[in-house]
């Protein structure tokens, strides 16, 4: 790439040639104020807050608008100022922008700059006409009164999610947000992403469950991992006092660039099942709360005769604490070895130009290598070839059965950069598969921390001993007579206390810190961001509890 | 089925998607798109829906409402604005008991607006269905909706 030189403000600069005058400035140290502009999405120029002085014509809006050699820029003449004072004063006066019953006032944009630009008045008849407010969506409130059109909704879930689901409708003051074919948010397609709330810039698109709890200065953000699946996503947690408001997505995480998925962003908010505070001890039908002491006391007598089954949610520390205390009598309760293992990594995804998504679909699960992969494919950049994928076959016209196995891979051949997608494949569909010399393999581990019980050799069993101590949130049992069954767990569901006879509380989510390991193989880290209710116990001590039976 | 000729007509390249529409829209003795058309293009053409009902609603020439059988369209440009466009509305307006936007209850006429037809020699105009008619006066426009009304 070569270089330009361009005069901004009368300051000499040299950049990279492809930049917008916008981005050369910010190099430069110069601020032109924004609203439409995302620094994640493409260049759109809706708002026209950003226009420039650059050469003869009309004003240039800065952020669309890329440097040529000699150009000279000015950033703020009185001119610009007043053409930008108007811009917003028509963009104030177009809709409801009465900040006082807003969710969004002290953290809009919109906002923002009337402060910036001293706005004190309005200079044109303030809105008449009411727009459409859709509630219809569990997590996401949509308020098209307080919409500037600036379209980043639309080109986010579009460009980073993939999901194509918003879209402006009609033209000129009648314009509206439109979800698929003029739907309500519940019935459309959307996959709950979130991305399309995390970059509004105006109170238009909120966060229901996090609506008028508190402003960002009055949370603190916390940098942590996702630990819902093994993607493990960069994420902020907005955490005031011991609560989490929200959960958004990292836009520096090198693992997902910002981009979240419902059950990273909103799922873990919405948990409902009853919270296990004490441990808990069933004698004759009957459950006794009891002390931690008696609860260790009573695994330290089992601990002869007793097998160990952990589920792949959980933190390597705690997987380690068990192993080192229990040895050889600790599996996994779910399977851990790839069908085929992985030889591609996430940037293998970013240049495929054809997707093998086998047996999974990505819209409910690893939504974000949904969003790598759905980006891509249907904007038709790449084929997708879909095998049994759910929901996922519906933006393909390459969708089959696993009896069609042979088809579709004759199909992906017919691509250069071929990367095969899987979970768990059903037996004869692995054989077909993993002979394919030309294809990359991505195997998506089963659970959060699959990879972890791999790393620490724990095997796959079957549970059948009688004396048996299930580690995890997602624990069913069957039970015979003589059992005797212990469950270490953040919940107490009515289904486990009816096989259980010993209930252990542990911490959940981002109560506690651990590491996990991501299906790259990486390790991130789970910080602990609240404090877990008095009671539960922590990663550590039950590490310390477990080296003393 | 009709509709699947019609898309046969076409390559399923997106740069097909407007004169996919008309034709699915023209097909229709109602003139307008159905919500099944939009689907049609755009599984047809593998375009998200919200895509294909963005272009749908953006261009006045589309409707995703039942519309008549003649379509009015008078230009609202300053050229005509300017040698009376306004009452050539009014008498439209009147002569039909519509406003702009409706359709007739016979479902013979659709009233609409539209930006410059390229005809300002002969302002003021309006366009019915792909005719143009021009220099109009109320009396014109009378008879000219009148001769439509009688089937001429
Ligand atoms: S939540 Fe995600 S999928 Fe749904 S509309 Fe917003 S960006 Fe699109
Ligand atoms: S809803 Fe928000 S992000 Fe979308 S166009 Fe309106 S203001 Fe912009
Ligand atoms: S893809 Fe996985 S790690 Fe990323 S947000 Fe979703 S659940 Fe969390």
């Amino acid at each position: 790439m070569g270089k330009v030189r361009l005069k901004i403000d009368g300051k000499e600069i040299e950049v990279e040639e492809g930049k917008t005058i916008l981005e050369a400035a910010k190099e430069a140290g110069i601020e032109i104020p924004t609203l439409c502009y995302h620094e994640k999405l493409l260049p759109y120029g809706a708002c026209r807050m950003c226009v420039v002085e650059a050469g003869p014509g009309a004003l240039k809006p800065a952020c669309a608008t890329y440097v040529t050699d000699g150009m000279e820029v000015k950033t703020s003449t009185p001119e610009i100022q007043e053409v930008r004072m108007t811009v917003l004063q028509l963009l104030f006066g177009e809709r409801n922008h009465y900040c006082m019953y807003c969710e969004s006032s002290g953290n809009c944009e919109l906002q923002d700059l009337g402060y910036k630009f001293g706005l004190d008045h309005f200079e044109f008849p303030p809105y008449e006409d009411k727009y459409p407010v859709d509630v219809s969506h569990p997590y996401i409130l949509l308020d098209q009164n307080r919409c500037v059109l600036c379209r980043r909704c639309a080109r986010a879930c579009a460009e980073l999610g993939g999901h194509f689901v918003l879209e402006v409708k009609n033209r000129g003051y009648q314009s509206l947000i439109n979800i698929d074919l003029n739907n309500q948010f519940a019935q459309s397609s959307c996959v709950s992403c979130g991305l399309c709330v995390q970059v509004c810039p105006t109170g238009a698109l909120v966060d229901k469950r996090a609506s008028y709890l508190g402003r960002k200065e009055q949370a603190e953000v916390i940098k942590t991992n996702c630990d819902r699946c093994p993607v493990g996503c960069g994420i902020e947690v907005y955490r005031r006092a011991n609560f989490i408001l929200k959960v958004y997505g990292d836009w520096d995480s090198p693992i997902n660039q910002g981009v979240l998925c419902k059950n990273g962003r909103y799922l873990p908010l919405y948990e409902d099942r009853p919270r296990l505070n004490a441990p808990k001890l069933k004698e004759g039908g009957i459950w006794t709360q009891i002390s931690p002491e008696m609860a260790f006391k009573v695994i330290s007598e089992k601990k002869g005769a007793a097998t160990v089954f952990l589920e792949g949610s959980l933190p390597l520390e705690l997987l380690q604490a068990f192993k080192s205390a229990l040895g050889d009598r600790v599996f996994a309760l779910n399977e851990v070895n790839p069908p085929i293992p992985s030889t591609a990594t996430l940037k293998d995804l970013e240049d495929a130009d054809t997707y093998l998504v086998v047996g999974v679909d990505l819209n409910e699960r690893y939504g974000v290598v949904g969003s790598m992969i759905k980006r891509r494919v249907v904007p038709q950049n790449a084929r997708l070839i879909a095998v049994e994928a759910g929901s996922l076959s519906g933006i393909t016209d390459f969708s089959y059965e696993y009896k069609d196995i042979d088809t579709a891979l004759g199909e992906a051949r017919k691509g250069e950069k071929v990367v095969a997608v899987y979970s768990s494949l059903p037996e004869g569909i692995s054989e077909r598969l993993e002979t394919e010399s030309g294809f990359k393999y991505l195997f998506l581990p089963y659970e959060a921390n699959t990879m972890a019980l791999k790393e620490l050799g724990i095997e796959h069993k079957v549970p059948q001993e009688k004396v048996k101590i299930y580690v995890g949130e997602n624990i069913s049992s069957a039970r015979s007579p003589g059992d005797f069954i212990v469950a270490f767990t953040p919940f107490e569901t009515p289904e486990l206390k009816s096989v259980a006879d010993l209930l252990i509380p542990i911490t959940w989510y981002l109560e506690d810190e651990g590491t996990f390991i991501t299906l790259e193989g990486k390790k991130v880290v789970r910080q602990r961001v609240v404090t877990p209710a008095e009671g539960v116990l922590t990663v550590e001590e039950i590490s310390s509890r477990l080296l003393k039976i | 089925m009709e509709k699947v000729r019609i898309l046969k007509r076409f390559e399923p390249r997106k740069e097909n998607l407007l004169s996919l529409l008309h034709a699915l829209q023209r097909s229709n003795p109602q003139n307008y798109l159905e919500e099944e058309d939009l689907k049609l293009a755009a599984n047809y053409l593998s375009l998200p829906l919200s895509f294909v009902s963005s272009v749908a609603t953006f261009y006045s020439m589309f409707s995703l409402k039942p519309r008549g059988k003649y379509i009015i369209r008078i230009c609202e440009s300053p050229p005509c604005h300017l040698v009376g466009a306004e009452s050539i509305i009014d008498t439209v307006s009147n002569f039909l008991g519509i406003k702009v936007g409706e359709t007739t209850p016979d479902g013979l006429f659709t009233l609409e607006l539209s930006s410059c037809l390229g005809v300002c020699g002969v302002a003021p105009a309006m366009m019915v269905n792909e005719e143009v008619y021009g220099n109009l006066t109320p009396e014109k426009v009378r008879s000219v909706l009148n001769d439509l009304r009688r089937g001429k």
